[in-house]
């Protein structure tokens, strides 16, 4: 499984050395704000899903492109090896990304481009964590199942309902709960980090697993040709 | 165990295509040419084989072990070529070698670099930059590194050219001196076996024509040339195929003496070569 790790990076090496350019993008971004020290959170993230999920794409479309999952799959290796390390990757691809978010803040304050911007903070991780799994969550299913091209349409569509759903039904529960959800919300919100971190952490584990079943079920029982 | 790939009763079917009830046997130290016109099922036997589709019916045995179950340890021992190029084309040779290396076992690097100084293929040369056949022959390096026990090839020569159709071939006839290395090969360029081939293994249509010995078909088939006069519809119902013109018929038996009983010295009996058997199998009854 670690060889095919390995194998998604090397395939990627040049699409590695384009993502360097956005770094200097990121660095204009934050010498130009002037609420730097405020976009910390929002940085890290960004950082993380962008590259993450460019990388996620890129490893799918190289074997897609060459039809490789053929030549894979008539390798000695499992079929559940490809997709958990395809799912590992997520891991290896968050701390890329994440790299890339701390070297851009780094240079940002040692050489005084913008306002100080902080290092992250556990919260920053979990977010930027929580990210980049929904993307990849939503994103390996629908590749094994459909292959990369209609996934890049179905993603998009996922990935903005998984963020319309819950808003939607938010305002729904609202609308007709008088008040119970709204308070349900205030006092989740108002109970210690560590609980919140722990669920969100939780709901995301889900999110993860339930996936990755998903996408095994999918790709045991596929026809490669 | 001299059964190195055992094949019964396999069955798959798509929309528009099946599959069905296909058997044979290759032992060890042979050469298995497996024909059929484009289409007939090739490539899906072989993607079945080697797991990539999964079947609806029947069992694979390689050497020995359910193809399956036993999915790696048949893998490790499985040197594989296809029609087409399915590696990293952005890659070089050496970084293509890197990714897959690590996968087998017995990967012997000494192998890998012998075959590439004998087929001049540089390690550094991106594979896009490759021409079909060297990217055959890649293909063919990386197969014969792991010392693998059998060779699965599907459509190896197909677009390339006659030098590189007959160099290719000459390594499979030198690969086949070890006794212990077999090679199931599927062609629809039936002259690649008529020389080379051990066994053959004819698919038509999704169903099997006939595994046999070559030298047994080749000495059962014959094509039967005569006048169009000798011929009636019961004798023509002899025949697998027939050819007929104005000027008189060629047609192909699958029992030579019953056609020489049939004919007597009126017919002119000769040869028949894969590609006669193939084409008037394929083609049945036809008028020019």
């Amino acid at each position: 499984m670690f060889n095919l790790l390995i194998k998604d990076l090397i395939i990627q090496k040049k699409t590695l050395w384009y993502l360097l350019f956005y770094i200097p993008v990121l660095l204009l971004v934050l010498s130009s704000t002037t609420m730097a020290a405020d976009i910390a959170p929002a940085l890290y993230a960004t950082c993380t899903c962008f590259i993450g999920y460019f990388l996620i794409v890129g490893a799918c479309s190289y074997d897609e492109q060459n039809r490789s999952e053929v030549f894979l799959n008539s390798l000695p290796i499992r079929r559940k090896d490809i997709v958990l390390s395809k799912y590992l990757s997520i891991f290896v691809y968050a701390v890329i990304g994440l790299a890339a978010g701390i070297f851009i803040v780094l240079i940002n304050n040692i050489f005084g481009l913008g306002e100080i911007v902080r290092y992250p903070a556990s919260k920053d991780l979990l977010g930027a964590l929580c990210g980049i799994v929904i993307i990849g969550a939503t994103y390996y299913p629908l590749y094994f199942k459909f292959g990369g091209i209609k996934t890049r349409l179905l993603n998009v569509i996922v990935i903005m309902a998984i963020f319309l759903i819950p808003a939607g039904l938010v305002w729904l529960v609202e609308r007709y709960s008088q008040g119970t959800a709204y308070n349900l919300l205030t006092r989740i919100l108002s109970s210690p980090d560590w609980l919140q971190a722990l669920v969100i952490g939780v709901v995301f584990l889900m999110i993860f697993v339930v996936s990755l079943a998903g996408s095994l079920r999918i790709y045991e029982n596929k026809d490669i040709s | 165990m001299n059964e190195i790939l055992d094949v019964r009763n396999l069955a798959k079917n798509y929309p528009g295509f099946s599959l069905n009830n296909i058997s044979f046997t290759l032992e060890k130290g042979y050469i298995m040419g497996f024909i059929g016109p484009n289409g007939a099922g090739k490539t899906t036997t072989i993607r079945l084989i080697m797991n990539l589709l999964r079947r609806d019916s029947g069992e694979i045995k390689v050497f020995g072990l359910d193809n399956i179950k036993d999915e790696l340890e048949v893998k490790e021992r499985i040197g594989f070529v296809y029609d087409e190029n399915h590696f990293y084309n952005e890659l070089s040779v050496l970084e293509m070698k890197k990714i897959i290396a690590p996968f087998y076992s017995r990967w012997d690097d000494s192998v890998f670099k012998d075959y590439l100084d004998r087929f001049e293929l540089s390690p550094r040369k991106k594979i896009k930059d490759l021409s079909r056949g060297m990217k055959m022959k890649f293909s063919l390096v990386i197969s014969l590194s792991h010392h693998a026990d059998l060779l699965i090839l599907d459509e190896p020569t197909s677009g390339l050219d006659p030098i590189f159709r007959s160099e290719l071939l000459d390594i499979l006839a030198e690969i086949i001196q070890d006794e212990n290395k077999s090679i199931f090969l599927s062609t629809h360029l039936t002259t690649d076996l008529d020389k080379m081939a051990d066994y053959i293994t004819f698919v038509n249509r999704g169903e099997l024509v006939f595994s046999e010995a070559k030298d047994t078909i080749m000495e059962r088939y014959a094509l039967v040339k005569g006048e169009n006069e000798l011929l009636d519809e019961e004798l023509k119902r002899e025949f697998v195929g027939i050819n007929q013109s104005k000027y008189g018929f060629t047609g192909l038996t699958r029992d030579v003496h019953r056609a020489r009983q049939l004919f007597g010295s009126s017919v002119l009996i000769e040869k028949a070569t894969l590609e006669d058997i193939m084409l008037y199998t394929v083609r049945g009854n036809s008028h020019v």
